[in-house]
């Protein structure tokens, strides 16, 4: 068994081979590069989905302005603080990080779990297109309840599109990524042509002087629809932050930020979240009320911006869903000993596809999207104690690597019974990872407290 | 070329921003908004996917 483990992880560090080493001095990025990658970065199809969900969830106009402005700054700073110090001391992808802190065969668990929750993700973008679809080909759309799939049209539209989609990724992930760039500035401003256009049909004048009053009493009513919890302040300001909580607190990111010339370039991530997780979503939200608060994307899209609308949704979902597949066929390109990358992107392929037949995924994605953060927080936080606080006490660093040990069992027990922590605690879903942040961090770094170096 | 597709690319973001702007202010009808918006995506995505495919000076 540990042979075989000790087998897998070294075929993983051959796939990660080209990024083994820290980014040499003369590859570093500027500021503008930064700036530029960070711009398109979080307008996606779920966008659609997500700032409509706070309008079925009851928010009220307040809540959403303040929520999304606090969540989003919060979410900046995380990863100007927590993310990019670390990524430009190491310069190192979280991969070698990790490896060197938590054992090559637990940094393999990780890449599989973060493989798995890749494929939810992107089965839900196949969801998102399936919609914009459905209105054309006349196929009916899931209710808010529903968990498995509701009809025949249903699973064989999302079949063919999750099918186009992989073979499309399976063809070239490269063209299709540089597609994709040109494609993200014309979708933000189908979010903004959509909500503008809508306007009139919720009754807001030309001049705006009634803006402020129609928000608070036909989009962001504080009134939730039938079946759905009633969101607060709280909700959207955790939803903003933990939204891409793998990527900064979790450290994911690292991968971009040891290309920065100092970690102050973490700030450069709000030019990418306050278009995406702000206007996009005050947009869907918008969009949503528009046509009585039911969960239709591509009727939203439809009815805003006409056919231009569909389309953009639909290849919001495509251009998001393609870099997702390529993700999660690279983490499990690891268990499938000499498979050629097009075999491993069509078996990812094939489980995205078959994952987005079922509505649970797309219809709860605001709770899919804590449990994803939740799940790869701990390792993070175990990153972070290794990194800042075990200097600090003396604690010995990467004992892992130093007596070449294939797992660290100490940050594998930190991970479940964190996880299992956060499950029982009596709080929201949403509010869970921040506890069990610290909880992580104080539960390794008291494990690792028996190993001080003399004074 | 590159100047060429560069502008055109532009111009169609930009009518796609002022298209649902003039609707909302109520100086084209809705049909006058899709329509435009519509060629101005289909010219924008044809000129940023032409402009990616010419060599950089």
């Amino acid at each position: 068994m540990t042979s075989k483990l000790a087998e897998l992880a070294s075929r993983m560090d051959k796939l990660y081979e080209f990024d083994r080493e820290p980014v040499s001095p003369d590859k570093l990025q500027n500021g503008a590069k930064f700036a530029g990658l960070f711009a398109g970065e979080h307008v996606a199809a779920t966008e659609f989905v997500i700032g409509a969900f706070f309008v079925l969830h009851g928010v009220t106009a307040k809540d959403i302005l303040l929520g999304l402005l606090l969540g989003n700054l919060l979410a900046v700073l995380t990863w100007t603080f927590l993310c990019a110090p670390i990524a430009v001391r190491t310069r190192l992808t979280l991969y070698w990080y990790l490896r060197r802190i938590a054992g090559p065969g637990l940094t393999l668990v990780y890449n599989l779990a973060n493989g798995i929750l890749y494929c939810i993700l992107a089965g839900a973008m196949i969801a998102v297109s399936a919609t914009a679809v459905g209105l054309v080909v006349g196929v009916k759309i899931p209710a808010l309840t529903d968990v498995w799939p509701t009809s025949v049209g249903w699973v064989a539209l999302t079949i063919l599109i999750g099918a186009a989609f992989t073979t499309l990724a399976v063809l070239g992930f490269e063209k299709l990524s540089r597609f994709a760039q040109i494609c993200s500035p014309w979708i933000f401003l189908v979010f903004i042509a959509g909500a503008i256009a809508v306007l009139p049909r919720l009754g807001v004048h030309p001049n705006l002087d009634n803006l402020w009053e129609i928000a608070k009493t036909k989009i962001w009513t504080g009134v939730p629809v039938a079946g759905q919890e009633k969101f607060g302040f709280g909700h959207i300001l955790f939803f903003a932050w933990f939204c891409n909580l793998a990527m900064h607190a979790g450290l994911s990111d690292m991968a971009i930020l040891r290309y920065a010339r100092r970690w102050t370039y973490g700030f450069y991530t709000a030019l990418g979240v306050y278009p995406g997780h702000m206007l996009c979503w005050l947009c869907s939200g918008v969009m949503v009320a528009a046509i009585g608060r039911e969960m239709h994307p591509g009727m939203m899209a439809y009815e805003a911006v006409g056919l231009a609308g569909v389309i953009g949704l639909f290849l919001a979902g495509w251009t998001t869903a393609n870099p997702t597949l390529y993700r999660a066929g690279l983490a499990f390109q690891t268990i499938t000993p000499g498979w050629p990358r097009w075999k491993v992107t069509l078996a990812a392929g094939a489980v995205t596809t078959l994952l987005s037949c079922f509505p649970v995924f797309f219809m709860k994605l605001l709770d899919y999207v804590a449990i994803y953060g939740l799940i790869l927080m701990p390792v993070g936080a175990m990153v972070l104690a290794e990194h800042w606080i075990f200097p600090a006490l003396g604690i010995v660093q990467y004992q892992a690597e130093k007596e070449n040990r294939l797992f660290n069992f100490k940050a594998l027990a930190v991970w479940v019974l964190t996880l299992a922590a956060c499950w029982f605690m009596p709080i929201h879903l949403y509010f869970r990872w921040l506890p069990g942040y610290f909880l992580a961090l104080a539960a390794y770094t008291i494990l690792h407290l028996g190993r001080r170096r003399a004074a | 070329m590159r100047i060429l597709f560069k502008v055109l690319a532009a111009a169609g973001l930009s009518v796609c921003l002022a298209a649902p702007v003039l609707y909302f202010l109520g100086k084209i009808s809705l049909r006058g908004f899709r329509s435009s918006f519509f060629i101005a995506s289909l010219g924008y995505l044809l000129s940023a996917a032409l402009l990616s495919r010419q060599p950089r000076p």
